[in-house]
């Protein structure tokens, strides 16, 4: 019996198995059952991150198995998910009603599940089904336990644009598998001039723009992330985010010949026009939008487009092996994806915390006074936000000078490179429009009188804590940014290197790398 | 000893942030950190909160002072004085954050502090002018005394932070930085329209300094691409080369950041509301302080990183601080509001300090620096002033107010004092400067003895004297409406309560005194300031400003006596061998001193002592120029 | 790798589509002659309700936006995914049958023990679900 499936995928299978369990103890009637499952949920999350840890980044020559790659992108993507998924569940802590604590939780885990698998795909229907294993999840969770008109409607929407967005993605991967002859993404080696393969990467990237709440793919954010809870909308900011961006990554390390990371991305002109544009109508709309919000929730999910841009930005920039780490714009989007991911918890775990008028804070009035009414909230919010402003001595500075640099510093060859750095003074512009409306919140907190008496829930240790952790991971990486930096900088050396795939395969067993088509052929010939 | 001349800068910044973050701790206790209750809960705690910091800041300024006396004691390894030679000394250099992934690093963050003649004087007037406006908040600021109190203390260590910091992202962060307590400053305690202010103020500069870091990240890049290391320190930035394109659009995006800071002129309207705005303190910090950091930019970026493009668009520069000076003078004349029209002043007292700079002259630096000290003090001093009228009026407006000498005697001799000082009259700190600036902005076309040709000349010089004229009016005209004349009060003031008296109180007159000492001194021997000042100026400004003129007059002038002028490497091949030659000639570049030794002997008599007696420039003597580098 | 395996599982299909043809002609003669027997064997009574389009009750013509019962999506739901599910136990069967019948592993080093493994967990979801749901309440009908 082959064991090394079941070991490899170990934190996964722990995650799942952990899921599996609290949905069933949700059900439970005994009050005891039903407050077991966050408990179960954070104890399985710490179990597989110990797992993954113990294992460590890949060696070498990273494995190929199953339809599955296990290499540094999937250790790290791995990592970053299960630490934020533990301060996500931290937030969701008092969240849901008892009797659906076990859905809650089970879907979080479900979510996460979806992006450690999300990582290890090497496979395009594998990528298909772990990014909807993904957003499912999210689905649910946006409109569970939530009887409001507007959670309904946020639900709704984003279950039906998530449908049309899966739909276009699975009709971009087809395109791929015609021009390619096979699903496995090692032996699709694309030729970037294909016209199928520029209409496929379109498609594909269509419905991923979708799950990364791109430009023009963005407009359900608002509605969404004001309609659901605010932990929940803490975690639409990550973990649909992560997933899309690793499929990103994936699909453009198709045609990138393992040997051309100098240059950057190998890819049609047609689809680095489209990234651009989206890339810079996604900053853009976001923070223009964003500026005209008076509600924290709609404002934050046009800051979460936004920031989408910038790192977009970042993943345009591409993985280069020379010039060092501030070249490097695949790991600049892999830290700053994990930054982004904690500042945007932190601001909604302190909108969770926060009541005004008796119910969670959520219009700009409602925040108005709180740094007298409750200094520590506000700090935290003010620290989340300087941070997503991408002030000094926050994570969120470091992120941007990663992400910037690397767009500027790719920004020689040729109009290739200066529409980069024509991208990074647009991103920068931008994030002086963005701190418009930043500004704007943590000036209701500090400067203005309470309206509304603002007041943190009591007995809400739990989310308390997720923002206690978020905050000091900001500042953390503000002040030393370097361990961060140098994880995300692992995956860069193993994704152009050739693959270990004979290193697990029977020795009985050395078929040459057949595609399907080559197969049915022969059968049908003989 | 030498365990503190390398912490001491450190010790600067982290005492400041001790103190903030002790009072900020010491104003929760005893009470719960979620206060329920209305306003006013923390009124009791005030003075004890006020003192803590106030002891704070003080024990700053003391280390400054040690910091001030360790710098101009510190010599090189061969015993050399630094302070004369123009070097950076008190030198702390930390690796930050840098990659261990490869044996050859690719990226090096550093933790490198360290002063010279430019920026030790900037840090001591910060450590000055922060306690003073501490002790003059005791009045002032009664409500959430707490975080005023840890804000001011946040200020005072990021800005020692700007002046200190000798890697560019380490000065980038601690630039930005400031404008968080600033802005809560602004928000929190300012006047009526305090919001607009303050989202003014920070959108602005915040929006400035996005482009300044667009150019921060080229450079580094370029460092990379040069050096192999994404490095941002600034030695290494100050050797590459760049071509005059790049210089050109990197000229743009610092000073993008910069002039809005200064402020430079089309980008000097945050500035008046900002100032009126703000409580007094944050006034004194805003015209004292913060307007420096884009000065230093300038200074420290501009000028010597991109040299070619300083020289060209320097006429630009210059052409909008000269309308700086008449358009800030002419709008401070027709204010009814005394705090804006000192706010307006400083637009155009910030425009000779960058025309002095443009001048791209010894002259013109040395009194551009003197400028940012004095500017400093005195306006800072006209603020204070200024608050101390208002709280005790309760306005600002020119109609409401008159002959208040009668009053208040002690209020009218410190403005009249600071607004001497301000006009710059003989005999106080700005006419020194004031003097410097305008002689090496005349002198910057038509140098003397082989110094290379400035870009500005005897026009600019006409015009922006102008400006000493209206200065002299306007400020006279503030004094006279409000000093003299019918005493006009509005009615039930002066409010004396909260321990204030109709005339300055003890407190007040002792905050006030030691500036208009450090006023009068500056006035009368500012020697051991400008003796360091100007070695600065031409070891860490001017040499590199030249260092690609092939000028053969220049390279007689300020040329090294052993290699060409500092040359700018010529990429990673260069580095290596290149790298301590650069280091030696840089710190060897002795500058003869017969182009600034004649143009002052022809104003004396002869060359020892200077015709001036507040500084004797002839008297560099070859001797003092150090052999060998100052690291 | 998957390639393979799914060639080697369609080399255990049938070479000719003859016995499929010989299926369809069949199945068509089935529902054919059972159609024709019972309209000709069948008796046949008329009436109001008798001659309604759904014998059921359920009336033809109405308001497009009448209600249904919430029940029927969700049993509908339930048997879409169950029956969708069941569909992945289909290319597993050949598999295993060659595994177990050959004794050799599929390429990738999944033996017999493997899969039995892994479909055993994938009905132990399937059970989850099905618990799932019963304990929601889905087949109460009232």
């Amino acid at each position: 019996m082959n064991g090394d499936l079941f070991t490899l995928l170990a934190p996964e299978l722990i995650v799942i198995g952990g899921a599996v369990l609290a949905l069933l103890l949700g059900l439970g009637a005994s009050p005891g059952a039903r407050s077991a499952p966050r408990a179960l949920a954070l104890l399985s999350v710490f179990a597989a991150f110990l797992v993954t840890w113990y294992y460590g980044p890949s060696p070498a020559k990273p494995l190929e198995l199953a339809g599955m790659r296990f290499d540094s992108l999937a250790y790290y993507i791995r990592l970053i998910a299960l630490s934020v998924g533990a301060l996500v569940l931290l937030v969701h802590w008092h969240l849901p009603h008892p009797a659906e604590r076990g859905d809650v939780f089970a879907m979080i885990l479900f979510s996460l599940a979806g992006i450690m698998l999300t990582s290890l795909a090497n496979d395009l229907v594998l990528l298909f089904l772990t990014i909807e294993l993904v957003s499912i999840p999210t689905y649910i969770l946006v409109s569970i336990g939530r009887s409001d008109i507007r959670a309904q409607e946020a639900g709704l929407k984003y279950f039906f644009l998530g449908t049309l967005s899966a739909a276009l993605l699975v009709y971009g991967f087809s395109f791929l598998y015609g021009a390619a002859g096979t699903t496995n993404l090692s032996r699709m080696q694309l030729s970037p001039a294909g016209g199928f393969v520029t209409i496929g990467l379109l498609l594909a990237f269509a419905g991923v723009a979708f799950k990364i709440a791109a430009a023009p793919f963005h407009v359900y954010a608002a509605d969404v992330y004001q309609g659901a809870a605010a932990p929940v909308t803490g975690l639409l900011g990550f973990f649909p985010k992560v997933a899309g961006f690793v499929a990103l990554i994936k699909l453009l390390f198709l045609m990138q010949p393992s040997d051309l990371l100098t240059a950057g991305w190998n890819m049609p002109g047609a689809a680095f026009v489209f990234l651009w544009v989206v890339a810079a109508a996604t900053m853009t709309l976001g923070n223009v939008l964003g500026l005209m919000q008076t509600n924290v929730k709609r404002m934050l999910a046009y800051s979460s487009i936004a920031h989408s841009g910038y790192m977009l930005v970042a993943l345009l920039a591409g993985p280069v092996a020379s010039g060092g780490p501030l070249r490097d714009g695949l790991s600049a989007m892999l830290f700053y994806i994990v930054v982004y991911g904690i500042m945007n918890l932190g601001a909604f775990a302190v909108l969770a915390l926060i009541q005004a008028r008796g119910r969670p804070a959520e219009e700009l009035d409602d925040l108005a006074g709180l740094g007298r009414r409750e200094p520590l909230a506000a700090l935290a919010l003010a620290i989340c936000v300087f941070s997503l402003m991408g002030l000094p001595p926050t994570a969120g500075f470091f992120a941007k000078v990663y992400v910037f640099s690397a767009a500027i510093s790719n920004g020689a060859a040729g109009w290739h490179g200066l529409s980069l750095i024509v991208l990074a003074v647009i991103g920068l512009i931008n994030s002086a429009i963005a701190a418009g409306y930043y500004l704007r919140i943590v000036a209701t907190c500090y400067l203005r009188e309470p309206v509304a008496e603002p007041i943190a829930e009591p007995r809400t240790a739990g989310i308390r804590l997720g923002l206690l952790g978020c905050c000091i991971a900001i500042l953390v990486i503000g002040v030393w940014p370097g361990g961060l930096l140098y994880m995300s900088r692992l995956p860069f050396y193993d994704l152009s290197a050739p693959p270990a795939v004979a290193t697990h395969s029977n020795a009985q067993s050395p078929e040459p790398a057949e595609t399907t088509e080559q197969v049915y052929a022969k059968e049908m010939n003989s | 000893m030498l365990f503190l001349q390398e912490w001491i800068l450190t010790l600067l910044i982290v005492l400041p942030l001790v103190g903030a973050v002790a009072v900020a701790i010491a104003g929760a206790g005893g009470r719960p950190l979620v206060p329920r209750s209305g306003e006013n809960h923390d009124e009791p705690r005030g003075p004890r909160l006020g003192q803590m910091a106030l002891a704070f800041s003080l024990a700053t300024g003391v280390l400054t002072i040690l910091a001030v006396a360790l710098f101009f004691t510190a010599t090189s390894e061969t015993g050399q004085n630094l302070a004369r030679a123009g070097g950076f000394a008190l030198v702390q250099d930390l690796t930050w954050v840098a990659d261990s992934e490869t044996a050859r690093r690719q990226i090096d963050f550093r933790y490198h502090l360290g002063v010279d003649g430019l920026s030790i004087w900037l840090v001591a007037l910060t450590a000055f002018i922060t306690p003073l406006s501490i002790w003059a908040s005791f009045s002032g600021i009664r409500h959430r005394q707490r975080e005023y109190y840890a804000l001011m203390l946040l200020l005072e260590a990021s800005v020692i932070g700007v002046f200190c910091a000798r890697d560019l992202l380490l000065f980038y962060i601690f630039f930005e930085f400031t404008l968080i307590p600033l802005f809560f400053i602004i928000g929190i305690w300012g006047g009526p329209q305090k919001w607009a202010a303050a989202g003014k103020f920070f959108l602005y500069t915040f929006a400035g300094s996005m482009l300044t870091f667009a150019g921060v990240l080229y450079l580094a890049w370029q460092a990379a691409r040069q050096g192999g290391v994404f490095t941002f320190d600034i030695d290494t930035l100050y050797r590459l080369q760049l071509t005059e394109r790049e210089q050109f659009w990197l000229f743009l995006a610092f000073t993008a950041g910069f002039a809005i800071k200064v402020p430079l002129f089309p980008f000097h309207t945050w500035l008046p509301l900002a100032h009126t705005e703000a409580p007094t303190a944050g006034s004194v910090l805003l015209a004292g302080l913060l307007l420096k950091l884009g000065t230093y930019g300038f200074l420290r970026f501009n000028l010597p990183m991109l040299p070619a493009a300083t020289q060209e668009l320097a006429p630009l520069v210059a052409v909008l601080a000269i309308i700086g000076i008449i358009y800030g003078a002419l709008v401070a004349w027709v204010q009814d509001d005394f705090k804006r029209l000192v706010a307006y002043s400083s637009v155009s007292h910030l425009g000779f300090c960058m025309l002095g700079m443009f001048a791209l002259n010894q002259a013109g630096l040395t009194g551009s620096v003197l400028y940012m000290i004095n500017h400093g003090l005195s306006t800072g001093a006209l603020f204070l002033v200024i608050g101390m009228i208002y709280e005790r009026y309760h306005t600002r407006q020119f109609d409401k107010l008159g002959g208040l000498a009668r009053r208040m005697p002690w209020m009218a001799f410190f403005l009249v004092f600071f607004v001497l000082s301000s006009i710059a009259l003989p005999g106080l700190n700005g006419f020194i400067s004031e003097f410097l600036v305008l002689l090496g902005t005349f002198t910057s076309r038509n140098p003397l003895d082989g110094w290379p040709a400035g870009p500005l000349g005897a026009p600019y010089g006409v015009i922006a004297a102008v400006g000493i004229i209206l200065s002299a009016v306007y400020m006279l005209a503030m004094v006279q409406r409000l000093l003299f004349g019918q005493l006009k009060e509005p009615e039930h003031t002066p409010d004396t309560s909260g321990g204030l008296r109709p005339d300055l109180t003890r407190r007040e007159i002792t905050i006030l005194t030691p500036i208009a000492l450090a006023c009068l001194i500056l006035g009368v021997y500012p020697k051991p300031v400008i003796d360091s000042i100007q070695p600065a100026a031409q070891q860490q400004v001017l040499a590199w400003v030249y260092a690609g003129d092939t000028d053969a007059a220049f390279a007689g002038a300020i040329a090294p006596r052993d290699a060409g002028a500092p040359a700018r490497s010529a990429g990673p091949g260069a580095k290596e061998g290149g790298e301590d030659k650069d280091r030696l000639s840089r710190s060897t570049v002795g500058f003869s001193q017969s182009g600034f030794a004649t143009c002052f002997s022809r104003w004396g008599e002869d060359q020892s002592p200077g015709f001036f007696p507040f500084s004797d420039f002839s008297r560099i003597p070859d001797s003092a120029v150090p052999e060998v580098t100052h690291r | 790798m998957q390639e393979v395996v799914l060639a080697q599982a369609v080399s255990l299909a049938p070479r000719s589509y003859a016995p499929i043809l010989v299926l369809i002609l069949l199945v068509m003669a089935l529902v054919a002659g059972i159609l024709i027997l019972t309209h000709v064997l069948g008796p046949k009574r008329h009436g109001r309700v008798k001659d309604d389009t759904y014998e059921a009750g359920m009336p033809p013509v109405g308001d497009a936006r009448r209600r249904f019962k919430v029940q029927f999506y969700i049993v509908a739901m339930l048997f879409l995914l169950f029956d969708v599910e069941v569909v992945f136990m289909w290319p597993w069967a050949p598999l295993f049958h060659h595994t177990s019948v050959t004794g050799q592993a599929l390429p990738g080093g999944f033996d017999k023990t493997f899969l039995l493994v892994e479909m055993a967990v994938f009905l132990a979801i399937l059970l989850v679900g099905y618990v799932y749901a019963w304990k929601k309440g889905v087949f109460r009908w009232n």
